[in-house]
């Protein structure tokens, strides 16, 4: 499904990402782990084509997604803070992104219900965004990613500043998804990412440290703090 | 299209929700209103001292000159006042609330983008403006007709001044993250092209006819006197077409590999 090869990112002499490889089969939950600045956030802004890798491709389903704005189709996106416009009502909002998204007019009522009632938003479709609860507001962020009947899904840290129960909710409401959904979340949550996901990508100074398969006999918290307490490798001459 | 339209009426909707808005068509309809006022007055003044003594100095005595050019240059200063003011958050605030990555995810082209930015500010310019045509039919009351052709030329114009005004504020807003520095230059800028001409006439004749032909001013008089000139509509076109291109430019940096 995703196929992201030799990708490089730089922003003038930083490096961002350094030559990572991996691949995501359909409906996989996959989880990006990593330190502040290992990378996540670019490699997601990567996936969602936001900007281009400056060296490598992504390809989606075989096709290169720099090269075709109507792969994005395909992708729901929730950045990191959850971007949202505050001054508009949650309806409003829904219904301007399923616009964006090309939502045909005729079916944008039923589609913009849809994802509300998915992510329990409905009974607060006439309210302010800016005046709803955090929680509120990160499931109009997940809504909004879902509009469209995206296959892939890309999830920021969706769990950032939620309380405990929400927490609880909206993992579960991922799990849910990711049954007819390929989704990748990046946390800084190990226990998160071990109840969520099936496979971890452990991100480590802008390199792709290690691939793992969640098992039960895996003690990701230790391979984790192994891996991130290594000195970073001298990049070769 | 449907992209460029739903980006358009976000804006102008977010606007008209938006109280700063009615304060600025307050004080722009206000002091219209006052210029509209004050200068039909004056004309009426003039016109009774040209009919009970004939040998004043004023030939050529119009509505048009008198009243309507004078009336749409003060408009459009006004406008070079307000016009950074509706830019300058045009997309300072959605990179500030990240909205503009939010956009830059979705199925839409960065060009769809600055158009519907472009028209939504335009329709909120435009909605600023309409009600001024409103003072010209009540100037009939007092027997003031204006040339309807003349009417439609100067509101053409205007349409077209304000166009360039927003591209050019556009492109301040989509250089930085601040809306006063956006609205500032932008303002600067713009008074530039304003009174470039001013110095053409006392400057050597090569430079002048270059500060004549980049001037707003002397482009957009003729039309508040009822002449269209191709030249002139294609100078609007071209200074509007030039920055909204440059705001594309801004927005698609990202887009190249580094």
């Amino acid at each position: 499904m995703i196929s992201v090869c030799n990708v490089s990112k730089s922003f003038g002499s930083i490096k961002a990402l350094d030559n990572i490889s991996f691949t995501i089969s359909r409906n996989e939950i996959v989880g990006f782990l990593g330190p502040n600045g290992a990378g996540k956030t670019t490699l997601m802004r990567l996936l969602t084509g936001t900007f281009p890798p400056s060296k490598g491709s992504i390809l989606i389903e075989d096709k290169n997604l720099t090269q075709s704005k109507q792969i994005r189709k395909k992708i729901g996106y929730l950045a990191e803070h959850n971007p949202l416009y505050r001054e508009m009502t949650a309806h409003d909002f829904l219904n301007y992104v399923a616009a964006l998204k090309g939502v045909p007019w005729l079916k944008r009522k039923k589609a913009v219900l849809k994802v509300a009632e998915q992510c329990s938003v409905a009974s607060v479709f006439n309210r302010i965004i800016g005046k709803l609860s955090k929680g509120y507001q990160q499931r109009i962020g997940l809504a909004q990613a879902l509009l469209g009947e995206p296959e892939v899904l890309i999830l920021d840290e969706p769990t950032n500043g939620l309380d405990p129960q929400q927490i609880i909710e909206m993992r579960k409401l991922v799990r849910e998804l990711g049954q007819n959904k390929t989704i990748i979340l990046s946390s800084h949550i190990l226990h998160e990412v071990e109840q969520t996901c099936g496979r971890v990508l452990i991100l480590n100074h802008s390199r792709l440290a290690a691939v793992l398969e969640l098992k039960d006999e895996i003690n990701l918290e230790e391979i984790f703090i192994d891996i991130v307490t290594k000195e970073p490798e001298p990049c070769p001459k | 299209m449907s992209k460029i339209i739903a980006i358009s009426l976000r804006d102008l909707r977010s606007w008209m929700n938006n109280f700063s808005f009615y304060l600025l068509a307050a004080f722009f309809l206000g002091m219209t209103g006052y210029f509209f006022w004050s200068g039909l007055s004056y004309f009426s003044l003039v016109s009774f001292q040209v009919a009970t003594n004939p040998a004043t100095q004023f030939k050529n005595l119009n509505l048009t000159e008198g009243v309507f050019s004078l009336f749409m240059a003060n408009m459009t200063v006004l406008l070079l006042l307000l016009i950074p003011i509706l830019t300058m958050k045009s997309f300072t605030e959605e990179k500030k609330f990240g909205t503009l990555e939010l956009l830059f995810s979705f199925p839409l082209s960065d060009l769809q983008i600055v158009f519907g930015k472009f028209f939504g500010l335009l329709a909120v310019v435009s909605i600023l403006i309409l009600p001024t045509v409103s003072y010209f039919f009540l100037a009939q009351v007092v027997g003031a007709k204006f040339e309807f052709a003349t009417l439609l030329s100067g509101y053409l114009g205007l349409i077209l001044i304000s166009a360039s005004f927003i591209s050019f504020g556009m492109f301040m807003s989509s250089l930085t993250e601040h809306q006063v520095i956006s609205a500032g230059i932008g303002f600067a800028v713009l008074l530039f092209f304003w009174i470039i001409g001013w110095v053409a006439d006392w400057t050597n004749p090569q430079l002048g006819a270059i500060f004549r032909e980049l001037s707003l001013v002397l482009h957009f008089e003729d039309m508040t006197r009822g002449i269209l000139d191709t030249k002139d509509i294609a100078y609007f076109v071209f200074f509007t077409a030039f920055f909204l291109f440059a705001s594309l430019a801004t927005l698609e940096i990202r887009t190249w590999k580094r």
